[in-house]
C-alpha cells in the first residue's frame, strides 16, 4: 500500500498531460471574458504610435512609416502572430505605412501573408500604405545598410517591384524617414537591432517577443534603448484591447464590411490580390469614389463575378456553341444568348451566388472578428493553465515536505 | 596560403569593420554599403551547404541501412519535391480563407498546411515537458531554491487577470510582478548581459588579432 | 478548405502522439517538416536573395557581383578534404568583417549604456512613474543586483568573507531572475499549446467560431 505522499509525488506523466490539455481546451470552448490589466512596456508602443498618428493629423501631413521585421516561423507563431497582427491593425487604422522584411524564409511568407490578410481587413492598398520586402540574408548587411541607403538594402518587393517603383518607399532613404521599427523575434534578431540600428543610428526600436526572451529585454527597456516590448501572448492580448476600444470610439465596424465587401466582390470577379489591376480597382473603390456612389461602382464588378459563376454553370453549352460560332463578336453575345434562353434557370443561378457570396462574406466577417481577439481568448486559457501549473508545483512541494517529514 | 592569408583576411577585415563604424564620410559609406552587398551574395552561396550536408547524413543512412532508414528517404523525396514545385508551379500565394480562391501552388500549400503546422505542434509539446517538470523538480529545497520558487509563481499568477481576483492581496499581484521583472530581474539580467557582452568583445578581439582560431577547422 | 486543414489537423495529431510514446506517425512528421523547410528556405532564397542581389546587377551589367559570388564559391569545396581549406576564405572573410562591425557597437549598447543607467541617479524620475522615493529605493536595489550579480561571476579570487557574502546576495538576485523567467516560460509554452488547441477548434473542426 502506497503512502499518501508517495501517491503525490508519483502521478504519471500522461495524466498531467491529459489534466494540462483538458484545462487548455474548455475555457477556448467556453470563454471565460477575463479581463487583462495594462503593462507599461505595451502601452508605451501603443501612444509612441498614436503619438505618430496624431503629430501628422496636427502638421496635415501622412504619418511617418513604420519598418517591421519579422522573425519568427512556425515555432514561435502562436505566440508572436496576433501581436504582429494587433500592430498592423493599428497601423492601418491610422494610416502609418507599414514596411516589412523578414531574417528567415518561413517569417518572410507569415509577414507577407498577414500584412495583405490583415489590409484587405482595413482597406490598405499594396504598394500605397504597405509594402513587403520578403527575405532578406544576412541580417547585419540589411540593419547597416538601413542606416546608409535604405534603396540599395532593399532592392525589390516580394511581388518583384523596383524600390524606386514603389510609392509608398518615395521619401525613405534611411532610418531618419521612418518612425519605429518593431522587430516580431523568436531569435536573437532583437538584440542585433539594438546593438546595430540603436547604438549607431538612433533609431527607435519596440520588440515582440517570445516569453521565453521577455525578461531578457527588460534591461534594455530601462536604458530606453527599447522603446516597450510586446510580451508574449499577454503583450498581444493587452494590445488587442486597446484596439477594440479604438475600433468601437472610431466606430470602425461599417468600414470593416465595406473594405470586406470590397476584397470579396473582386476577388470573385478573378481580380485576386497579385493580380496587376487589383491595387487600383481597389484604391479607386475605397477611396475615391463618393459615398452614394459606392454600391453602384461594386455593383459593376458584383456583375463580373456573376457572369464567371454562369460562365462556369453554362460552360459545356458555351464551349460547344463556341466552336460553331463564326466570329468573334458572333463569340461574344454567346453568354447573353444562352441566360435569356434559359432564364428560370438563371434566376436560380442568382439566387445561388447570392448566397454563396453572403455565406463567403459572413465567414470572413467571423473570421476576423475572431482573429482579432485571439490572444484575448488564449488569456483565458492562459490564466487556467497556470493556476493548475501553481497546484502541480504545490502537490509535488507537499509530498515532497511530507516524505522528508516522515 | 590555407591559414596565413585567412588570418591576414581576419585581421584586415577586422581593422576596415571598426574603422567604418567611425567614418561617416559619403566615400567610405559608398564602401561600406557595396562590401554590405556583397555579403549577401557571398552568404547565399553558403545556404545549399546545409542541404548537401543533410543529404550527406540522409543518404548514408539508407545505404547503412541504419534504424528508420526508411523515412531519410521520405526526407530527401520532400527535399527535391519543395524544389521541383517550387521552381516549376512558382510560389504564388494560397489563401486559406477563400474556397474558390483555392491553393493556388502545392508548394505555398505544403509550407502552410505541412510545414507550419508540424513545428508549431512540435514546439507545443514543451507546454507538456514544463508542466511535468513543474511538478517534479520545481522543490524548494533550499533558501535559494525557495527564492526561485517565490518569484516564479508570483510572476505566472501576475501574467493572467486571475491572480488579481485572490482576496486581499489580489490587486498586489500584478505590482509585484511588475517590480520584480523591472528591478530585481531586471539587474540579475544586466549583471549576466554585462558579462557575455565583455566575453563576447573578448572573443572578437581574439579572432580578429588571430588567437582564437577554431572556425577555420582543422588544417 | 476543410479538406486543407484536415490534413494539417491530421499532422498536428500525429506529433501529439508522440506524447503517448515514439511512433511511426510522429517520425513522419519529423521528417517530412525537415524536408519541407529545407527546400522552402532554398527555393525562398533562390528567388528572394540570389536574383535581386546576384543575378539581377550582373544582369544589369554589374559584372562586379562576379567577386563574391566567386568567393562564395568557395565554400562548396568545404565537403572535399583535399580542398576544404578553400572554404576559410569566406569564413574569414565574414568572420573579420562582422567582429570588427560587432566591437563599437557591442561596447555602446551592451557595455556603457547599461553602466551608465545603473550608475545611482537620484535626482532623475522613473521611466515607470511612481514616487521619488520609490524610484531611490529601485535604484539602490538595481546598483546592488547588478554590482553583486558581477561579483558572483568574478572567479579570479575565492568568494570568502567580503566576497562571499556579496556573491551570496548575487545568488539570490539570479534566483529572482531565473524564477521570473521560468515564469514568462511557461506563459510561453502554454501560449504555443494554445494556439494549436485554438486551430483545431476554431480552424478545423469549427467547433467554435
Amino acid at each position: 500500500m502506497k503512502s499518501f505522499y508517495e501517491r503525490i509525488m508519483h502521478i504519471d506523466r500522461r495524466i498531467i498531460y491529459a489534466i494540462i490539455m483538458i484545462v487548455v481546451l474548455i475555457p477556448l470552448i467556453w470563454s471565460l471574458n477575463l479581463k487583462t490589466y495594462h503593462t507599461e512596456p505595451i502601452t508605451k508602443i501603443y501612444n509612441r504610435l498614436e503619438q505618430n498618428h496624431k503629430n501628422a493629423k496636427k502638421n496635415g501631413v501622412k504619418p511617418k512609416p513604420v519598418f517591421m521585421c519579422v522573425t519568427y516561423g512556425g515555432s514561435a507563431k502562436p505566440e508572436l502572430h496576433p501581436m504582429t497582427r494587433s500592430v498592423l491593425r493599428h497601423c492601418y487604422l491610422r494610416g502609418i505605412p507599414v514596411i516589412s522584411f523578414a531574417f528567415e524564409p518561413e517569417a518572410a511568407k507569415i509577414a507577407e501573408d498577414i500584412m495583405d490578410e490583415v489590409a484587405f481587413e482595413y482597406g490598405a492598398v499594396y504598394g500605397k500604405d504597405y509594402a513587403c520586402f520578403g527575405f532578406k540574408y544576412p541580417p547585419l548587411p540589411l540593419i547597416l545598410g538601413l542606416g546608409t541607403n535604405a534603396k540599395e538594402a532593399l532592392k525589390e518587393d516580394v511581388r518583384g517591384n523596383k524600390y524606386e517603383d514603389i510609392p509608398v518607399m518615395h521619401g525613405i532613404r534611411t532610418y531618419d524617414d521612418i518612425d519605429l521599427l518593431f522587430d516580431f523575434s523568436a531569435s536573437a534578431s532583437w538584440m542585433t537591432w539594438v546593438v546595430y540600428a540603436k547604438s549607431r543610428f538612433n533609431q527607435d526600436i519596440a520588440v515582440g517577443l517570445t516569453g521565453v526572451m521577455v525578461s531578457q529585454a527588460y534591461p534594455y527597456l530601462e536604458t530606453g534603448q527599447l522603446v516597450g516590448i510586446l510580451t508574449g501572448l499577454k503583450g498581444a492580448a493587452e494590445y488587442e484591447d486597446y484596439l477594440m476600444k479604438m475600433e468601437k470610439e472610431t466606430e470602425y465596424s461599417s468600414m470593416r464590411e465595406k473594405n470586406l465587401k470590397v476584397y470579396l466582390t473582386l476577388t470573385q470577379a478573378n481580380i485576386t490580390p497579385t493580380s496587376k489591376n487589383y491595387v487600383d480597382i481597389a484604391e479607386r473603390l475605397l477611396r475615391n469614389t463618393p459615398e452614394g456612389e459606392f454600391e453602384k461602382k461594386l455593383k459593376d464588378y458584383y456583375d463580373i463575378a456573376q457572369n464567371l459563376y454562369y460562365k462556369k454553370y453554362f460552360a459545356k453549352e458555351l464551349s460547344a456553341r463556341e466552336s460553331k460560332a463564326k466570329n468573334d463578336a458572333e463569340k461574344k453575345s454567346l453568354l447573353n444568348d444562352i441566360l435569356s434562353q434559359n432564364q428560370d434557370k438563371v434566376k436560380e443561378l442568382d439566387y445561388l451566388f447570392l448566397k454563396d457570396f453572403k455565406k463567403k462574406y459572413n465567414d470572413l466577417l467571423a473570421t476576423s472578428i475572431s482573429e482579432n481577439k485571439r490572444a484575448m481568448v488564449g488569456m483565458d486559457a492562459q490564466a487556467i493553465a497556470h493556476v493548475v501549473i501553481i497546484l502541480f508545483i504545490l502537490i509535488g512541494n507537499i509530498g515532497f515536505f511530507l516524505s522528508k517529514w516522515r | 596560403m590555407k591559414t596565413t592569408i585567412p588570418l591576414i583576411i581576419v585581421l584586415v577585415g577586422g581593422i576596415i569593420g571598426i574603422i567604418f563604424q567611425f567614418i561617416p564620410h559619403e566615400f567610405v559609406q559608398t564602401i561600406n554599403d557595396e562590401i554590405l552587398n556583397y555579403f549577401r551574395v557571398l552568404s547565399f552561396f553558403a545556404l545549399p551547404l546545409g542541404i548537401v550536408s543533410i543529404l550527406m547524413v540522409h543518404t548514408g543512412k539508407i545505404r547503412r541501412k541504419a534504424q528508420h532508414w526508411q523515412y531519410s528517404i521520405i526526407l530527401i523525396l520532400t527535399i527535391f519535391f519543395m524544389i521541383v514545385t517550387g521552381f516549376v508551379f512558382g510560389t504564388d500565394r494560397f489563401d486559406p480563407r477563400l474556397a474558390n480562391y483555392g491553393w493556388n501552388t502545392i508548394f505555398m500549400f505544403m509550407f502552410q498546411q505541412v510545414q507550419i503546422p508540424i513545428e508549431s505542434t512540435m514546439f507545443s509539446l514543451l507546454a507538456f515537458y514544463i508542466s511535468t517538470a513543474a511538478y517534479r523538480a520545481f522543490r524548494a529545497r533550499s533558501k535559494e531554491a525557495t527564492i526561485l520558487l517565490v518569484a516564479s509563481l508570483i510572476v505566472m499568477l501576475g501574467q493572467v487577470s486571475v491572480g488579481q481576483m485572490i482576496p486581499i492581496i489580489g490587486d498586489y499581484i500584478p505590482v509585484i510582478s511588475n517590480w520584480i521583472m523591472s528591478n530585481p530581474n531586471m539587474a540579475a539580467k544586466r549583471g549576466i548581459l554585462l558579462g557575455v557582452a565583455l566575453g563576447m568583445l573578448g572573443t572578437s578581439l581574439k579572432i580578429i588579432l588571430g588567437i582564437e582560431r577554431a572556425y577555420l577547422g582543422r588544417a | 478548405m476543410f479538406l486543407a486543414y484536415t490534413i494539417a489537423g491530421l499532422l498536428t495529431l500525429f506529433v501529439y502522439s508522440f506524447l503517448y510514446k515514439d511512433n511511426p506517425f510522429y517520425r513522419l512528421a519529423e521528417h517530412l517538416v525537415v524536408g519541407v523547410s529545407l527546400g522552402f528556405g532554398f527555393v525562398y532564397s533562390f528567388q528572394q536573395i540570389f536574383i535581386p542581389f546576384c543575378w539581377n546587377p550582373l544582369m544589369e551589367g554589374h559584372y562586379d557581383v562576379l567577386i563574391p559570388a566567386l568567393i562564395g564559391l568557395m565554400w562548396w569545396p568545404r565537403f572535399i578534404p583535399k580542398w576544404a581549406w578553400l572554404s576559410r576564405y569566406p569564413i574569414a572573410l565574414t568572420m573579420g568583417f562582422f567582429s570588427g562591425f560587432s566591437i563599437p557597437n557591442t561596447i555602446q549598447a551592451s557595455i556603457l549604456v547599461q553602466v551608465q543607467h545603473t550608475m545611482l541617479n537620484f535626482a532623475g524620475t522613473s521611466p515607470y512613474g511612481g514616487s521619488q522615493a520609490l524610484y531611490i529605493f529601485n535604484q539602490i536595489v538595481i546598483f546592488i543586483g547588478v554590482f553583486s550579480v558581477l561579483i558572483y561571476f568574478y572567479f579570479s579570487k575565492p568568494h570568502k568573507g567580503a566576497l562571499g557574502h556579496i556573491s551570496k546576495i548575487g545568488i539570490w538576485y539570479l534566483m529572482i531572475g531565473f524564477g521570473a523567467t521560468f515564469g514568462f516560460t511557461v506563459m510561453g509554452r502554454i501560449s504555443l499549446l494554445i494556439g494549436r488547441l485554438q486551430f483545431i477548434i476554431t480552424d478545423w473542426l469549427q467547433i467554435v467560431h
